[in-house]
């Protein structure tokens, strides 16, 4: 009886964690980061004005690698983009944390506070909560 | 006969052994219809829909109904338009069952309360683009119409129509544009235009334009695709938005744009929310580089929806607290009769963090023990409009502690949240 006192504790506790999922944010989902970066681009439909680190199609790689989702806002001045880019691997971000050139945030890092205070200077309407991409 | 050990049902149960692999919810029951997931791990299944213990319809769990409804590889969605006999004002109990069984999608129904007044959301201007009607739209580029099927465009310069229909609801220029796609083959660009000059098409004239690029099936069915979002402005296109996305014949791309805000819906799941400087135009679709066998099937251009939904109630909120972490639950809020739907809701955590729900549950994982958080909790809707927030404080227990602080059970020991939830949408309540 004993014996099935344990398998019972035992399934017990597996079946809970098994009932116990929870979803994905899909707004924090991957690896992220935001900054503020200049931009990028010739301006036509091929060649699109972006952010510094923005992909496009021609220089994406692979599905799945790389910077794999990005969102932009312009600065109010026009002169640079406010950007979150969305990788699956840490790796594909860590050029740009380590660009001392930029504003950069590693998302679920920082503070959402301490990114929105950093980055109203350049946009002043800049809200976490009215910017961001959700990817599955 | 020896009865079972209950440690031993609860597995079977929780595991899925005594429902044959049956796993699903039942998401939602709004005046726009019953939605959720359903899967028996295999096949493809239907579902039966009751009203109390009186059996409605069937329908297959094949569709995207949102963020949950891919499983095991594949999409186990349903949805049923909610049926008019529903519309009569009373209080009914919706539940769904796993096709040809007894048992119960999610363990709870789902009530409503609705009556025929309560239309929820209308578009003012709907085609399925069988043929082109000058008198509606402005025609740009070339663009074929496939008869039956819907509008093409397969040259690689392609085609736009912008409409010349007067824009409906409180704003000239805060509108929805609803495309539905029809993607038999891989390939293709399909596009919604807002804020458009007459002559827009990508590359040319003034638009904020998203886009469904390149959808692909793989040798399993399944379809992948990336959707983006560009501006152009004074002749510079910027791209502001694009991410990879899961598509499927039949699959719905709406954007709405609200102010300098823009909102991007993929299946009713919010997938973009950001930023644009064009200030006024006329909505449109197109595309170009479409196989022959796709087609946009169905432009649906909706007035703006300014009505915020009712606040979640505060009374609802119920959590089970650990000392790192906190899963919390309330009861779904509502939008307004005439309103587009909750979409999610968006919670800041006061000292500095903002996540998102999609089924009125909350579950943070990031907190330290003995200490007080506050959650502000909004419903926002598909045009972006919120709720006043509703405020959850939680105490996280000493650093050790077995036992989670249980907060909102009801008698009965079940918890508020989504199970039982009711959707009022009726105008004379």
């Amino acid at each position: 009886m004993r014996v099935y006192g344990r398998i019972g504790v035992t399934v017990l506790t597996l079946a809970t964690a098994l009932v116990a999922q929870h979803r994905v944010d899909l707004h924090n989902s991957y690896h992220r980061l935001i900054a503020v970066v200049p931009l990028a681009g010739s301006g036509t439909a091929a060649d699109p004005v972006r952010g510094k680190y923005v992909p496009t199609a021609q220089s994406a790689g692979p599905p799945g690698t790389g910077i794999i989702a990005f969102a932009a806002e312009p600065s109010d001045d026009g002169t640079r983009a406010i950007v979150e880019l969305v990788a699956v691997q840490r790796a594909a971000l860590a050029p740009i944390l380590a660009d001392h050139s930029i504003l950069v945030f590693e998302k679920g890092v920082a503070k959402s506070t301490a990114i929105e205070s950093a980055i109203r200077p350049f946009r002043k309407d800049f809200s976490l909560q009215s910017f961001g991409v959700a990817v599955q | 006969m020896r009865k079972l050990p209950f440690y031993l049902l609860y597995l079977a149960a929780g595991s899925g052994l005594l429902l044959g692999q049956y796993q699903g919810n039942l998401d939602s029951a709004s005046c726009s219809g019953i939605s959720g997931w359903a899967s028996n791990g295999a096949t493809t299944i239907n579902v039966d829909y009751y009203d109390g213990t009186v059996y409605l319809t069937s329908t297959l769990a094949n569709q995207n109904t949102g963020s949950d409804s891919y499983v095991d590889g594949g999409y186990h969605g349903f949805y049923l338009a909610l049926p008019p006999t529903l519309m009569d004002n009373q209080i009914h109990s919706i539940y769904v069952r796993y096709g040809g069984t007894t048992v119960n999608v999610g363990s709870d129904p789902r009530t409503i309360q609705s009556d025929s007044s309560s239309t929820g959301y209308k578009y003012y201007y709907t085609d399925t683009l069988e043929s082109i009607n000058t008198a509606n739209w402005t025609q740009n580029g070339t663009l074929a119409v496939l008869p039956t099927w819907g509008l093409s465009a397969t040259s690689s310069g392609g085609g736009s129509l912008i409409s010349k229909v007067a824009v409906g609801g409180p704003s000239t220029t805060n509108y929805e544009v609803n495309m539905t796609v029809a993607l038999k083959a891989s390939g293709g660009y399909y596009v919604e235009y807002l804020r458009a000059t007459s002559n827009a098409l990508t590359g040319q004239g003034t638009y904020f334009s998203v886009e469904l690029q390149n959808p692909t099936f793989g040798s399993t069915g399944a379809c992948t695709a990336t959707m983006a979002a560009y501006q152009r402005v004074s002749g510079v296109v910027t791209a502001l938005y694009s991410a990879p996305a899961a598509c499927h014949d039949g699959m719905q791309v709406r954007s709405v744009l609200v102010g300098t805000v823009a909102y991007l819906m993929v299946d009713n799941n919010t997938v973009w929310t950001g930023g644009v400087t064009v200030t006024s135009g006329m909505p449109g679709v197109g595309g170009r580089s479409m196989p022959s066998a796709n087609a946009i099937s169905l432009v649906e251009l909706g007035p703006w929806d300014n009505v915020a939904p009712s606040p979640v109630n505060a009374k609802t909120f119920t959590s089970t607290i650990y000392p790192t972490s906190v899963t919390a639950e309330w009861q779904g809020a509502v939008d307004d009769p005439n309103g587009v739907g909750v979409a999610f809701y968006q919670i800041y955590r006061t000292d500095g963090l903002y996540l998102y729900s999609y089924d009125g549950s909350l579950y943070d994982p990031t907190l330290q023990p003995n200490t007080t958080y506050t959650y502000l909790v909004q419903a926002r809707d598909f045009h972006g409009n919120t709720s006043t927030a509703s405020t959850l404080t939680v105490t996280t227990p000493p650093a050790g502690a077995i036992d989670p602080r249980r907060v909102g059970v009801r008698p009965t020991g079940s918890y508020w949240g989504e199970p039982g939830s009711r959707s009022i949408c009726s105008a004379a309540t």
